[in-house]
């Protein structure tokens, strides 16, 4: 090898993109080449710096509302109303709007749904679709030093990745969501033929610092904030199995 | 597959990745309200083409658009007579010793200034690079792409896209070292306790 096909392959070596024989090729030239040991050295340095150091930037809430307004528009031409709904209530605006009808018509609730009920109602219409749409998982491993480094740079935070799998929560794998107008984590657990869903971002407010249970359309759901993260269990797995899993998470379970 | 269907995937597959897609526009426009309309953009084409995704990496497929949206509309429809400039300058150069200098916009001292820690200043030295490793550097240390996932994403083959982020990280450094010292000797020039008589 000479050293203009090694300063090539240099960047290879960094990323993990070589083969095991290429990698060993380059070393042996490495070990006899001063300036290619260098370079490696730069190569090396600017990779894991630019990682650390360089900003990631994420979309304003500005523009998540233009790009949901624009395809609430798209999606909407061709339908009526009342398929428009799911997209309608995706903005605000439409959200309120959609809210004053409610109460109107059923005058006995005095108040738009509780943010906890409509963060269940995502959470579950998530969970569902996932299901349905056969996109349960985007990284498929059970081995949690797969799955967690899989999150890097994909989101701004980084959800703690655990495996149950001794009491009888096995980790499938995980993958991305978008749920109270921003990504999260999400980790899919298999529990006797039953598949969780483990929804993960910080905790806006410590509010449910205690867990909380509800019934949907045949779906459990829990949710609960612990070291700062909001945690949405989602399963048609029934309660007693779900609050398990809920105190595995939060290391609470009764001894 | 019915409207409400398919907007329902969309939603699914397509809008987790808007911030990876916002990312790569701010890197490419270096202006953050472009970015936002260059995402715009490139999400309603997605939604437009969602037909034509086959279920491969959507992410891939999403950063694809954004590019291409970048490329195809807007850069042509700006005054991009300085970066074009820029560029073949630093073109000229093929031998990694003969290090190119740094285009006379991003040595401006006020912008140098304004942003002096080290952090700022790497951002600055990346988006002083040429667009090219701008976006392969951008794609591989913040998206954290495989090779063959940026080989699709910028329509270029693998080895391309390994001989360009050697020569990217190379060009960063320099980049990099250049806008540190440039600082430096400016914070001395100001500062009269440090000038050099």
């Amino acid at each position: 090898m000479n050293c203009s096909e090694a300063r090539i392959q240099l960047s290879g070596y960094v990323d993990g993109e070589l083969s095991t024989s290429q990698s060993s090729r380059l070393d042996d030239h490495v070990s006899t080449c001063a300036a290619c040991q260098r370079e490696r050295t730069v190569q090396s340095f600017v990779h894991t710096e630019l990682r650390r150091e360089l900003t990631r930037f994420h979309a304003p809430a500005t523009l998540h509302r233009r790009i949901r307004a624009d395809l609430q528009a798209r999606s909407g031409e061709s339908r009526p109303w009342w398929r428009r709904l799911s997209w309608a209530m995706l903005t605000p605006a439409a959200g309120m709007a959609f809210a004053v009808l409610f109460c109107a018509n059923v005058v006995i609730l005095a108040s738009a749904p509780s943010k906890e009920d409509r963060l269940a109602d995502e959470v579950l219409t998530s969970h569902v679709r996932a299901l349905v749409a056969s996109h349960a998982i985007d990284v498929v491993s059970s081995d949690r030093h797969t799955v967690k480094p899989w999150y890097t740079g994909k989101l701004d935070f980084s959800p703690a990745v655990r495996d149950f799998v001794a009491d009888g929560f096995k980790l499938m794998g995980g993958r991305l969501d978008y749920v109270d107008g921003r990504t999260v984590a999400a980790l899919v657990y298999e529990h006797g033929g039953h598949v969780v869903d483990v929804f993960i971002w910080p905790a806006t407010d410590a509010a449910t610092a205690r867990p909380s249970g509800l019934e949907r359309r045949g779906y459990n759901l829990v949710h609960v904030n612990h070291a700062g993260m909001t945690y949405w269990l989602a399963s048609d797995l029934e309660s007693t199995e779900l609050d398990r899993l809920e105190g595995l998470i939060t290391g609470t379970n009764a001894m | 597959m019915t409207d409400s269907a398919q907007a329902a995937r969309f939603q699914q597959v397509v809008l987790p990745h808007m911030d990876a897609a916002y990312n790569l526009a701010r890197w490419l426009t270096s202006d953050a309200q472009e970015a936002e309309d260059v995402t715009q953009e490139a999400f309603l084409r997605a939604f437009r083409f969602f037909d034509s995704f086959r279920g491969e990496d959507a992410r891939t497929w999403l950063l694809a658009i954004v590019r291409n949206v970048f490329y195809t509309q807007w850069r042509r429809s700006r005054s991009s007579g300085a970066s074009t400039e820029f560029d073949e300058e630093m073109h000229s150069f093929s031998d990694d010793e003969s290090l190119p200098s740094l285009g006379r916009a991003d040595t401006n001292p006020e912008s140098i200034l304004s942003r002096n820690d080290d952090i700022r200043l790497l951002d600055q030295a990346l988006q002083a690079l040429p667009v090219e490793y701008r976006e392969a550097l951008v794609l591989r240390e913040l998206e954290d792409l495989s090779y063959k996932e940026i080989a699709t994403t910028l329509d270029i083959p693998i080895g391309t896209v390994m001989s360009r982020l050697a020569r990217a990280r190379r060009l960063m450094l320099d980049s990099f070292k250049r806008l540190s010292k440039g600082n430096h000797e400016l914070q001395r020039s100001q500062n009269p306790a440090l000038r050099v008589r």
